[in-house]
């Protein structure tokens, strides 16, 4: 395999900064931004971080480390739009971006190196032109492969450009603590630590026969992260995997228990799962339905395979309702979500009966004007018992956000 | 506030629109600096975004593509 050149691209406090760049008054300032609904800041400003405000915090605790911390109430799509526009000039430099979440993308630009002169040009073109158009800083960390690219970018925020050299790459490694590599969490460092492994030098040096013994296939992988290799491609949204499943959750603002009032928030769910399934052509054989409970720390999920594959949002909540029904809730409800699996990408089919037929051309004329009007502009009665001008769709930007395709999910 | 229709006057230009003022009521606003745009889609309508700096208050203005119109969607002084 010839040298690879990859480049990490991570934006900086990327809500918080946006959010700083549209209003002036709060650049320089401790900013947390936070969801409409529930109190949960989901990127703190680099000035809040320096007093220990952190992503996940509750605003309580964030005001608790920083009592004079300003809470923006986030706007998904202005992100969403902003991380899209990157996300282009990203592929003006090479095809082989990997949009990684809504504010990191790896590139392989190895075979644009002859046109753009080095890898740091590249870098330095990036930086400047998001810069300029969007008043954003990015950290930018450039390596042979992608496990040592994010790691480079990690070691100079914010607006940082660092170079792991193939030649450095044992010197880099040497000292540092496993947790800094991406894909080694708490749980794996402590299972490490008890084998007495702290560094990355210690961890490519670890027998892996044990490491095998130990931790089973990811063992190898383990000890080839030590050693600072990485074949793993950038895959660009083309040749990305297909999706394996289009589901829906949310959080909900105020934990219920009211049986009606989950059958709204499945039904809506529902409606979100079947409107982009049938947006994108698929229909999903299996359902899952999951529910976490108000402690957050215990759920419940359970799936049901069907005789045929459905994209209807009324058979969707039927099938979730029918496992709701299976299950004894002990707790009241803080997330419900809904899921198809086991999809087929299939068109349209016309039912034989007419009853099926009505069906499904109700849907269609609702499909069509809700993509003319917006979505939930027609929708099922039931739902609108909800409070007026209450937001109804995905109002937080899901990890698997991507700018194009089934998983480009619209985000209120 | 919710869509407030409101007049502007905007620039069209190859690199994008540019809002110059916009008049609420008897006022009219002066735009200081266009701090942020952004587009997203009602529907089949793509709406742009503009953060727009008057007077030491911030605003948001929405220009609706399909009914080539605008409104004030947001105010924080």
């Amino acid at each position: 395999m010839t040298q690879r050149t990859i480049m990490h691209l991570d934006m900086n406090a990327f809500f918080a900064s946006v959010e700083q760049q549209s209003n002036p008054e709060l650049r320089g300032k401790p900013i947390a931004v936070i969801g409409s609904g529930r109190t949960v800041v989901t990127t703190a400003s680099y000035e809040a971080r320096a007093f220990g405000v952190k992503t996940g915090m509750n605003t309580w605790q964030a005001r608790q480390q920083c009592p004079q911390i300003i809470f923006v109430v986030g706007n998904n799509r202005k992100y969403t739009h902003t991380s899209t526009r990157i996300i282009e000039m990203l592929r003006e430099y090479t095809p082989l971006v990997e949009v990684f979440s809504i504010d990191e993308a790896f590139l392989d630009v190895t075979g644009s190196l002859g046109l753009f002169g080095s890898a740091e040009r590249i870098a330095y073109l990036l930086k400047a032109r998001i810069r300029q158009r969007f008043g954003l800083t990015c950290s930018v960390g450039i390596a042979p492969n992608k496990l040592l690219a994010k790691l480079a970018s990690e070691m100079q925020k914010p607006d940082g450009l660092t170079v792991i050299e193939p030649g450095r790459v044992q010197q880099v490694l040497e000292r540092l603590p496993i947790k800094e590599l991406c894909g080694i969490g708490r749980k794996t460092e402590r299972q490490l630590n008890l084998l007495g492994i702290q560094t990355c030098g210690e961890l490519g040096r670890y027998p892996v026969e044990i490491l095998r013994k130990r931790f089973g296939i990811v063992g190898d992988h383990l000890s080839r992260m030590g050693r600072g290799i990485d074949d793993a491609p950038v895959i660009p949204a083309e040749q990305a995997e297909e999706v394996k499943s289009v589901g829906h959750s949310m959080t909900l603002e105020q934990d219920i228990e009211e049986r009606d009032e989950i059958l709204r928030f499945l039904l809506q769910l529902s409606e979100m799962v079947g409107r982009r399934a049938r947006r994108y052509g698929v229909r999903g054989k299996t359902v899952s339905l999951s529910i976490r409970y108000a402690d957050f720390d215990t759920w419940v999920g359970k799936q049901e395979t069907l005789p045929s594959p459905i994209n209807r949002s009324a058979d969707i909540y039927r099938a979730a309702v029918a496992i709701l029904d299976t299950l004894v809730l002990t707790q009241p409800v803080r997330l419900l979500g809904v899921k198809i699996s086991n999809l087929r990408h299939e068109g349209d089919q016309l039912p034989l009966f007419e009853e099926e037929r009505k069906k499904s051309r109700l849907v269609s004329a609702m499909d069509e004007v809700n993509n003319r009007f917006g979505d939930f502009k027609v929708s099922f009665a039931s739902l609108l018992d909800e409070k007026p001008g209450k937001e109804k769709g995905s109002l937080v930007i899901s990890p698997a956000w991507r700018p194009d395709g089934i998983r480009n999910v619209e985000v209120k | 506030m919710k869509h407030e229709p409101v007049k502007v006057a905007a620039i069209f230009e190859p690199a994008g629109v540019r809002p110059v003022w916009f008049a609420r009521g008897a006022r009219r606003y002066a735009v200081e600096q266009t701090t942020y745009t952004w587009q997203d889609r009602q529907g089949a309508e793509t709406r742009l975004h503009f953060t727009i700096t008057s007077g030491g208050e911030l605003f948001e203005l929405t220009y609706h593509t399909a009914g080539q119109r605008w409104t004030l969607a947001a105010i924080e002084g």
